[in-house]
């Protein structure tokens, strides 16, 4: 599949009805952002820059689309492209707990990794968040 | 809160902070000692100074992931799903720093919605982590943990085999 250009992301993201906003400190600056809010209540964000370079490196547009624009597949971000039409998502919430999560759970809270992997997106940030408010050496 | 228990330290009334909020700046900032304030009873809170805040969010960091391409670098921070780029590591740093200060602030402007998304919750403790190294000034010692660019970096994102 090839890599998107800015020109492409801020196209999928009007077709999929994101909201264009200002950045936080007011200031429009080198990009345009774009925000989406999911019936469960997940937010997701993106940018995309003004210049028209393509995104060359891969493993940064896999997560673009799989973080930020909350994708299951790269194909759905072209399919959106294609058709015009905005991603169906399941539930409205097609998130896994994040990679650098699960990598503290077994890392640094000392989880096992069978264990972090069957925690629920919740859970995994109530068992995270539990970890960083005690006291521990 | 067990009320038939009495705290360690009894909460100041927010009408004894108010006429003496120089002390009690004083105690928690450059005393170090963490202050409880309470409001009707019920609603409690704690002034600290950014000293103490820091220590709190000591044992978290952060593991920004380098990508380099034909005429850009990008650095992907992968706690709060941003990133930052550039025509170089350096840009790409500064890029970074913005995003992350946007996000921060973002976040406590909208804290309601962001402590109850399943996705953002966990980012709450790096929020107050790049929120305290921000006022300090060294927010891009914490992001980056202090490590310079180095052409040895540039190479090894060049290389990036992750």
């Amino acid at each position: 599949m090839p890599q998107p250009t800015f020109d492409d992301i801020r196209r999928f993201c009007e077709i999929d009805g994101w909201s264009k906003k200002e950045s936080a400190r007011g200031k429009t600056g080198d990009h345009d952002r774009y925000v989406k809010r999911l019936g469960d209540g997940s937010i997701l964000r993106t940018k995309a820059s003004h210049s028209k370079v393509q995104i060359g490196d891969p493993r940064l547009w896999h997560r673009i689309w799989k973080e930020q624009l909350g994708l299951e597949s790269e194909e759905q971000f072209w399919a959106a492209i294609r058709t015009s039409s905005p991603v169906q998502r399941d539930a409205e919430a097609p998130r896994g707990t994040p990679d650098w999560l699960i990598r503290r759970l077994i890392h640094q809270v000392g989880l096992t990794e069978d264990v972090a992997l069957s925690l629920s997106p919740e859970e995994a940030a109530a068992r995270w968040e539990r970890f960083i408010t005690s006291p521990h050496d | 809160m067990n009320s038939n228990q009495e705290s360690a330290v009894k909460p100041l009334n927010l009408s004894d902070v108010r006429d003496r909020i120089s002390e009690v700046f004083t105690d928690a900032v450059l005393r170090h000692r963490p202050v409880p304030i309470a409001r009707g009873g019920k609603d409690l809170g704690v002034l600290l100074g950014i000293d103490e805040i820091a220590r709190l969010v000591e044992g978290i960091s952060f593991e920004p992931e380098v990508f380099k391409e034909a005429g850009a670098v990008s650095v992907w921070l992968p706690e709060f799903q941003v990133y930052g780029r550039g025509k170089d590591l350096a840009a790409a740093r500064l890029d970074l720093l913005d995003e992350v200060r946007d996000y921060v602030r973002e976040y406590l402007e909208e804290i309601d919605s962001y402590r109850a998304a399943p996705n953002r919750r966990a980012h709450f403790p790096h929020i107050i982590k790049a929120l305290a190294a921000d006022l300090s000034g060294h927010l891009d010692g914490v992001i980056f943990a202090d490590r310079p660019i180095t052409q040895a970096e540039e190479g090894l994102a060049a290389a990036n085999v992750r």
